[in-house]
């Protein structure tokens, strides 16, 4: 544990240098700045505009409330919430911070290492730091808003994104009836995936594949699971080596193997599914297996079965050959934009939100891991479907990367090419070997190496 | 014999076109009234289970109701400009000969050449400068702006059609051009003006890429934009989906419905005869 | 046509102010085009010349030509550029014939004609994206009611992979497209044929044109200017029409169903490539334009349409 907070130390000192000049013009002038000292006064009233990633019925209206509810509180402030479809609110975020038209923003996916390479992102630490809500997050949460740097935060986590696997037992129990026990027991590896093909039906198969949007993230997970432990804390790097993950041998063997899985053990519609297809496959039968994130329990519980119900478990990810597997626990979080003009009122917002009770009941309807030292001690995310998180959480063999590695900046390049070659590996135009031996490249090339 | 083998043909193939028209708008009226978790069971008729939990949730989760009147305002708006614009352009090029009309045309007709996206970013940068971001008027504007074209071209098909010896008369009798043509030829050519109409109305009714960029409250969003809230990251929530398309078809089924008696009214014919 | 016109400009006499009439005219309308129109579209060239990455902003500059090499060197291209050429014929050859028959069908009112009409304009009166998505749905490979009717009437034994076998999708989004599509031809032609006068028709009829004849020689020729101007309009709107294929299989499976205006849609919402997508854009617009000259060529619209 100790080495790997050093680690953590040692990329976050690399990516400092990289941002050295956001960081030092951001970081330390904050106090004169006027954006700063924002007064709205009933002649100059402020609104502030916050853009979400996720809107959806189970948090939008959670978050016009919360905004209701501060309205109440600072007069002459209004707090808009902008709430574009899932489908476009990366190109909606992207598109208000370039017109600086926004003030806070939920920068997931590539968005925060893109926003971060425009400097379209301000440094909070100095104003939110003193803040209730600061003192009242998790040390894995302030970690996280640090991520940049000890003393900078560019985000405040508003939830985690952890992958488990949901699966219907009752196939994988009639087929392949071996690697349900080690799937209950947390030690199914990979092999045994493409092993329990033999619970494949006429009309269904054992994994949900994902071929078109981001399908890249699939080969992510096996890769990782064939080379950890052997990672950087970010998770795209070797640490024996000190060169990009994709350049072992484990990678080509891993890569190869998840060919073979979406050729026996997927369905063959899978090739053209994205989140909302893997998902809805689950939910109607056609895959029994998908690896997804939590939020993914309230639409299964909703759309198919209660858990209660029996009909569908959750478990682990399934490991690598020597029993490791690997995944982020970064997810997603605030930012107030650099453009703000009433940055304070706007982090005071922030503040509000990511204080209990708001931010308790925020991740219960929304179904992410909560960020605040209250909320982490509820119930709730110990139990039912949510037990196996506390369970993903204590398995040390369960490696929890920090996400530093996909905020680089290079990410938003690699994001679409990989997924592009991922595709190309699918359709047999391009060979497992090849794919690496590019996704090598742009890693050792075109990021920053925090091993080195 | 003959004709009863003609009115056979016809018939079978108007109903083939209307089975084959109707299906999908079936399936996902059957669609929108089964409950949450058997939306996508292959049943083809209603089942006594049926709901409309999913058309609840329009008006509940979500605010169908405010969607639903913004693109009334701004397709009814929209459609009301082009009309007036078109109408005095289709007017110029029916009716006089002069130099650079042939290149006005080709001016009128690249413009339907251009794939609406690529204009998308300079347009919002141009609404920023004037403030008419995020609202309805700015959408008004593009769309009037991106029909022009369209349906001055369309007008000056049917414009033609009419006697020029309709509006001389007016303008013996005392109108000038202006009044010519809004008193004498716009009855004549109504028609033509429903069917431009309506062309302009849909295409504003479904128009979605435009007012994704350009709208982000969601008091001002109009209906496509909200009817992409089901379309989430996670799931695709067909119920509501499919309950906001059987909502959203109504007003443009009510308007054909209305404009179909001018269209097919053969006012132009009664003209020629008179 | 040509002597009245004449004859109003003698009616109003003053020549200068003749000359400026229909500019005056016209000067609503092209104010409009040049700003929502012309503008973006010259300011999108300027982009086309850059390397303007969304996710990359710090990394902006002027490439050249490099965004038009990027495209015809993916090794997609040849593949979109097929498509796109099948989806455009295809669909219109259909659209067309078929929306030309209903209109033909429909012109003489029949019992429940008007609403017959009514309901077969709905496609048209649905946005394509979401029917797209409708469509999806319908041709899923698992979850579609389209294997499932076809597996229950016998008509196939497996599934068909609609959409996760890229020749089977192209021709589940075309299908789509028809059906689409056909709505326009209809309401089109209709209002066309509503146009032709019936003492051509009662003329044609006097003289013993039979049916056929009546269509072909009389009333085919009456119309044709517009349809001449329909089919073009058409032919253009289809190419640049990517609500479907972005609703229906995004242009997968690996990139195998774009066609170049959906391509051009990845580009700019998902791949976030102005520059790329600009220069695409450009390009399309270069061809329709090169593709419209020829047309008119062939068909002659300007002597059509002054001769009336």
């Amino acid at each position: 544990m100790i080495k790997q907070l050093a680690t953590r130390k040692s990329i976050a000192t690399v990516t400092v240098v990289a941002l050295a000049i956001s960081v030092l013009t951001m970081g330390t002038s904050s106090a004169a700045d006027a954006t700063w000292n924002c007064k709205p006064t009933k002649a100059k009233p402020v609104t502030v505009r916050l853009i979400e990633f996720f809107a959806g019925p189970a948090r939008t209206p959670l978050l016009n409330a919360y905004a209701r509810q501060f309205e109440a509180k600072n007069p002459n402030v209004k707090v808009e919430i902008i709430s574009p479809s899932q489908a476009d609110s990366a190109a909606k975020i992207t598109q208000l911070l370039q017109a600086k038209n926004v003030d806070i923003v939920e920068p997931a996916g590539a968005i925060m290492g893109q926003a971060m390479s425009a400097k379209q992102l301000a440094n909070i630490y100095p104003y939110f730091s003193k803040t209730k809500g600061w003192a009242g997050l998790t040390d894995y949460s302030k970690f996280q808003a640090e991520l940049y740097g000890k003393k900078t935060t560019y985000m405040v986590p508003n939830g985690y994104y952890v992958k488990a696997a949901f699966v219907r037992p009752e196939p994988i129990a009639a087929g392949a009836p071996a690697v349900l026990a080690k799937i209950k027991k947390g030690t199914a590896t990979w092999a045994d995936i493409l092993a329990a093909k033999s619970s494949n039906t006429a009309t269904s198969s054992m994994y949900a594949m994902r071929g078109a949007r981001a399908s890249f993230t699939q080969a992510i997970f096996i890769i990782r699971a064939y080379n950890a432990p052997d990672l950087n804390s970010g998770g795209y790097w070797n640490k024996s080596t000190k060169t990009s993950m994709f350049n072992s041998a484990k990678s080509k063997e891993a890569l190869d193997l998840m060919m073979k899985i979406w050729k026996e053990a997927s369905p063959a519609a899978s090739v053209a599914w994205g989140y909302p297809e893997m998902v809805q496959g689950f939910v109607d039968g056609t895959a029994h297996y998908l690896i997804q994130d939590n939020e993914v329990i309230q639409i299964v519980d909703e759309k198919y079965a209660p858990f209660d119900s029996g009909k569908w478990i959750m478990a682990q990810m399934p490991k690598g050959p020597t029993g490791y597997a690997a995944q982020d626990v970064s997810g997603g979080g605030w930012s107030i934009a650099q453009s703000s003009k009433c940055k304070n009122i706007a982090t005071n917002f922030l503040d509000y939100i990511t204080t209990d009770p708001q931010h308790s009941s925020f991740a219960r309807a929304y179904g992410v891991g909560p960020v605040t030292k209250t909320a982490a001690s509820d119930p709730f995310f110990k139990t039912g479907a949510w037990a196996i998180y506390d369970k993903i959480g204590k398995d040390p063999k369960e490696l929890k990367l920090d996400g530093s590695d996909v905020a680089q900046v290079c990410y938003g390049e690699f994001f679409t090419q990989a997924d592009k070659d991922m595709q190309a590996m699918y359709a047999g135009s391009l060979s497992t070997t090849d794919a690496l031996k590019q996704w090598a490249t742009f890693w050792d090339t075109k990021c920053i190496n925090p091993v080195k | 014999m003959f004709k009863s083998v003609g009115k056979v043909t016809k018939f079978s193939v108007l109903a083939i076109w209307f089975v084959f028209t109707l299906f999908p708008l079936y399936w996902i009226f059957l669609t929108s009234i089964r409950p949450v978790r058997e939306v996508t069971k292959k049943l083809y008729l209603p089942q006594s289970n049926s709901t409309l939990d999913s058309y609840r949730t329009l008006f509940s989760q979500y605010a169908f109701g405010t969607y639903i009147k913004n693109s009334f305002v701004v397709a009814f708006a929209a459609s009301a400009f082009v009309i007036f614009i078109g109408m005095l352009g289709a007017y110029a090029l029916a009716r006089y000969k002069f130099k650079g009309k042939s290149q006005i045309m080709l001016v009128f007709l690249v413009t339907q050449m251009i794939p609406g996206l690529i204009a998308l970013a300079p347009l919002y940068l141009l609404l920023s400068k004037v403030n008419l971001l995020n609202t309805l008027i700015a959408l008004i504007f593009c769309y009037v702006g991106g029909m022009v074209p369209f349906a001055t071209i369309m007008l000056r098909g049917f414009l033609q059609r009419i006697p020029p010896e309709l509006d001389e008369a007016a303008l013996i009798d005392g109108c000038n051009r202006f009044t010519a043509l809004f008193r004498v030829v716009f009855p004549v050519a109504l028609p033509g003006i429903a069917a431009t109409f309506i062309f302009a109305f849909v295409q504003c009714w479904n128009e979605l890429f435009l007012a994704m960029v350009l709208i982000d409250s969601d008091g001002n969003k109009t209906f496509p934009v909200g009817m992409r809230s089901f379309v989430g990251a996670y799931y695709i929530e067909w119920g509501g989906l499919a309950a906001s398309v059987m909502i959203g078809i109504i007003p443009t089924v009510i308007m054909f419905g209305l404009m179909s008696k001018f269209m097919i009214s053969g006012l132009s014919a009664g003209i020629v005869k008179g | 046509m040509a002597a009245s016109v004449h004859k109003l400009v003698r009616k109003d006499g003053k020549k200068a102010q003749n000359i400026l009439a229909p500019l005056w005219f016209l000067l609503p309308a092209l104010v409009m085009v040049a700003i929502f129109i012309y503008y973006p579209v010259l300011a999108t060239a300027n982009m086309s010349f850059k390397n303007y990455k969304l996710f990359d902003q710090s990394n902006i500059f002027y490439n050249g030509f490099e965004n038009f090499r990027g495209i015809f060197k993916d090794l997609a291209f040849r593949r979109i550029l097929q498509n796109t050429v099948l989806w455009v014929s295809v669909s219109l050859f259909f659209q067309f014939f078929i929306g030309f028959g209903l209109a033909l069908y429909l012109k003489k009112k029949f019992k429940f004609s008007g609403l017959y009409q009514s309901i077969i304009f709905i496609p048209w009166a649905l946005s394509g994206f979401l029917m797209g998505l409708v469509w999806k749905w319908i041709f899923d490979d698992n979850l579609g009611v389209l294997n499932d009717m076809m597996l229950k009437l016998g008509l196939i034994e497996t599934p068909i992979p609609w959409l996760s076998n890229a020749n089977w999708a192209m021709a589940a989004v075309i299908i789509a497209n028809i059906w689409y599509g056909v709505t326009f031809f209809v309401i089109m032609i209709l209002a066309a044929l509503q146009g032709v006068p019936n003492e051509i028709l009662e003329a044609a009829e006097l003289d013993g044109c039979g049916k056929a004849k009546t269509l072909f020689l009389v009333i085919i020729p009456y119309i044709r200017p517009t349809l001449i101007l329909i089919v073009l309009l058409r032919i253009i709107w289809i190419t640049n029409f990517p609500d479907i294929i972005f609703g229906m299989t995004s242009g997968g499976p690996n990139q195998q169903t774009h066609i170049l205006s959906s391509w051009l849609v990845q580009k700019i919402t998902y791949d976030q490539d102005w520059g790329s997508g600009s220069a695409l854009g450009l390009l399309m617009l270069c061809v329709l334009f090169i593709f419209t000259v020829f047309y008119l060529l062939a068909t002659r619209l300007e002597k059509d349409s002054e001769g009336n």
